[in-house]
């Protein structure tokens, strides 16, 4: 690993048990994300993607392989310390947003510092919220925003606690295209201080991107990706 | 932003399941509250029930004393009435004294020396008062042509031992004469008249009025002109004397045994049976309203313990089913409380999905429940002790003369609300935030 590295999966494999048979998931997905590099990861619906990147996130623990964020093992942490490793260095945004519906903006993002409590928190909080336009919804629960103010909201609380790596699932997948383009540039704008790896099906989003792999059936494609960012080892 | 907040966040906006949560609660814990306060009502109305109860058979007993006072004293005053009546009902007499000579001649023809009264006198003798030495002599009054009984006294001796009390009978003064009824009509004597008598001169000092007794024909005299008319120096026929007021069962046998006991050598019979019947009836009516008070005092026991044990009985039945209800409703409000806190992990588990992922630790997403559980448990503490209290204090029917139910409020009793409101709703609420805590996010957020 790179000291630029900032996340390295290696040869990742998850298969899900079920009663009607097994499902592999991943299968020995290769993939590494350096600094002020955008990543995105396309395919269609069940491919692996959202696995991949709970796996990416420290969520989800592989049935194999290997991960290191910042050259750390996030599943050699005692689950706590993951916990807090997962709240100081990864921001996560989902295509479902969720947000917690009975906090109004301010507060959905400063959730974020109950896992990470700061100083500076709150101010940090108001120039995100500045930052993705929503300084006058404020004061508004997600019943009262529209869907793209809803992810703006989300984006915000992912990088109120300052982390080196975004995680992206689908951010786009509800949003309309200026949505869309507003969330994207968003998630640009961040990789250029951190990494950002997005997993979408979404054909207008790689446009962002700075490679992009394809995945099928839980396993990475060679076709049109750079071979310094991603390799399969199937 | 912090747990407590996201807590009271959450409160406000699922504000339906909070008042659920604190509903269950309350109930229990007003059951617990009602039930703890009916039993202390009940103690309460317990003892001022009794405490009426208990006045009013002390009254009542306070009456039935008052009439066996009243009859205490009737039988005294009645008592005192009849021995002063009778006069000296007891008399002493030498034991060699023959008895069928008394009865049928109504004379004493055996003599004792005159210093026994002296001795009785000096004793500490308790069953006799008022001792009057005394010679009688049954003698035809030649002078008079009558048949007469002369009896000398000298006055009452006083008993040393006793305040002086009013004699029965004044002294005689030497040279005067008492006559009887008998007497004085058919000698037509008045007051004053001067008679002679055995060769000695005496001037009427008393006429009695008619008596119907030995007495109608009765001259009495200085004891000591009556021991020199009849060459008795220094002796006497009897002692005559009042039985004391003392209303024993065997009086009789009792002043014989003092008597034998300072002056042996005596005998004592006593006068007059039927109008102390009449006293014996009197101590019967004592008697009665001793008894009667005694059962009065037997009924009121038994009143205070039929009334305690009915009270008791209440108390146990009370008991039993608070100690059936208390624990099916608390049950009910633990199972209340974890089905509402299942259904609220259950609602919120994508925001736990979430919350996690962002960083939140299980502690943190445990506390996240717990301190919502503690929360509904103080406020659920505090209605259930106000429901509780006012309907045991509205059911617990205390009585006017207990006072306001304020004193029905117990500090320990609160305490044991909170704390048991905060178990009821920590523990109901235990197994679904520890559910909550291990929630996976991982599973979560790929059900989206």
């Amino acid at each position: 690993m790179t000291a630029a590295m900032l996340l390295e999966l290696r040869n990742i494999k998850k298969t899900y048990r079920a009663a009607k048979g097994d499902v592999s998931a991943v299968n020995g997905v290769s993939l590494s994300v350096d600094r002020g590099q955008f990543v995105g990861v396309q395919g269609p619906s069940g491919c692996g993607k959202t696995t991949l990147l709970l796996i990416a996130g420290g969520l989800l623990t592989p049935d194999d392989g290997d991960v290191a964020i910042g050259g750390q093992d996030p599943f050699g942490l005692p689950a706590d310390q993951r916990a807090n490793y997962r709240a100081n260095n990864i921001g996560f945004v989902f295509q479902q947003f969720h947000l917690v519906p009975y906090l109004n903006v301010i507060e959905n993002v400063l959730a974020a510092s109950i896992a990470a409590p700061h100083a500076q928190a709150e101010k940090r909080a108001r120039e995100l919220i500045a930052h993705v336009g929503l300084e006058s919804r404020i004061h508004h629960v997600p019943a009262q925003l529209s869907t793209g103010e809803r992810q703006r909201t989300a984006f915000a609380r992912a990088l109120l606690n300052q982390p080196k790596l975004l995680l992206a699932d689908e951010p786009t997948g509800n949003l309309d295209h200026d949505n869309a383009q507003a969330v994207l540039g968003y998630l640009k704008e961040f990789s250029r201080e951190g990494a950002v790896l997005m997993v979408t099906h979404d054909a207008r989003a790689v446009d962002y991107a700075d490679t992009v792999a394809q995945i099928r059936e839980g396993q990475l494609l060679q076709e049109g990706v750079s071979a310094d960012t991603l390799t399969s080892s199937s | 932003m912090s747990v407590l907040r996201l807590i009271l966040r959450e409160i406000a906006h699922r504000k339906l399941n909070f008042a659920l949560a604190i509903l269950s609660v309350s109930a229990a814990i007003a059951c617990l509250v009602g039930a703890m306060t009916l039993l202390s009502a009940h103690e309460t109305r317990t003892q001022a029930i009794l405490a009426q109860k208990r006045s009013k058979t002390e009254s009542a007993i306070a009456d039935q004393q008052a009439v066996v006072a009243a009859r205490g004293k009737e039988l005294q005053d009645s008592m005192r009435k009849i021995t002063k009546g009778l006069g000296f009902n007891i008399l002493i007499l030498p034991q060699e004294q023959d008895l069928n000579e008394f009865y049928a001649q109504g004379t004493i023809s055996s003599s004792m020396p005159e210093q026994l009264v002296d001795k009785l006198a000096n004793s500490s003798i308790v069953t006799i008062n008022h001792l009057l030495p005394m010679i009688t002599r049954k003698i035809a009054w030649k002078e008079r042509d009558q048949t007469i009984l002369v009896t000398g006294t000298r006055g009452e001796v006083p008993i040393m031992h006793r305040d002086r009390k009013k004699p029965l009978l004044d002294q005689v003064p030497a040279g005067t004469m008492v006559v009887g009824y008998q007497v004085h009509t058919q000698q037509n004597l008045n007051k004053g008249d001067k008679v002679t008598m055995m060769g000695k001169e005496f001037t009427i000092e008393k006429m009695h009025p008619e008596r119907g007794t030995v007495d109608d024909s009765t001259v009495w005299i200085n004891l000591a002109e009556a021991q020199e008319l009849f060459g008795m120096q220094n002796l006497v026929n009897a002692i005559l004397a009042l039985e004391c007021n003392c209303a024993t069962e065997d009086r009789v046998a009792e002043i014989r045994a003092e008597i034998a006991g300072i002056l042996p050598g005596t005998q004592v019979i006593e006068r007059g049976p039927s109008a102390l019947a009449r006293a014996e009836a009197r101590n019967e009516a004592k008697k009665t309203a001793v008894k009667a008070l005694e059962q009065e005092k037997a009924a009121a026991r038994e009143s205070l313990a039929a009334e305690e044990n009915y009270q008791a009985q209440l108390l146990a039945d009370l008991e039993s089913t608070a100690s059936i209800l208390v624990p099916v409703v608390i049950i009910a409000g633990a199972l209340g409380i974890a089905l509402l806190a299942f259904g609220n992990v259950r609602q919120r588990s994508n925001e736990i999905g979430v919350l996690r992922a962002i960083g939140l630790r299980a502690p943190q997403i445990l506390w996240l429940f717990l301190g919502k559980a503690l929360l509904i448990g103080l406020v659920g503490a505090g209605v259930g002790y106000g429901a509780g209290f006012g309907i045991g204090t509205l059911w617990g029917d205390l009585p006017t003369a207990a006072g306001t139910s304020a004193h029905l409020f117990s500090a320990q009793v609160l305490f044991l609300a909170i704390v048991m409101a905060l178990v009821l709703s920590g523990v109901a609420s235990w197994i679904p935030a520890m559910v909550a805590a291990r929630q996976d996010p991982a599973v979560i957020l790929q059900e989206e």
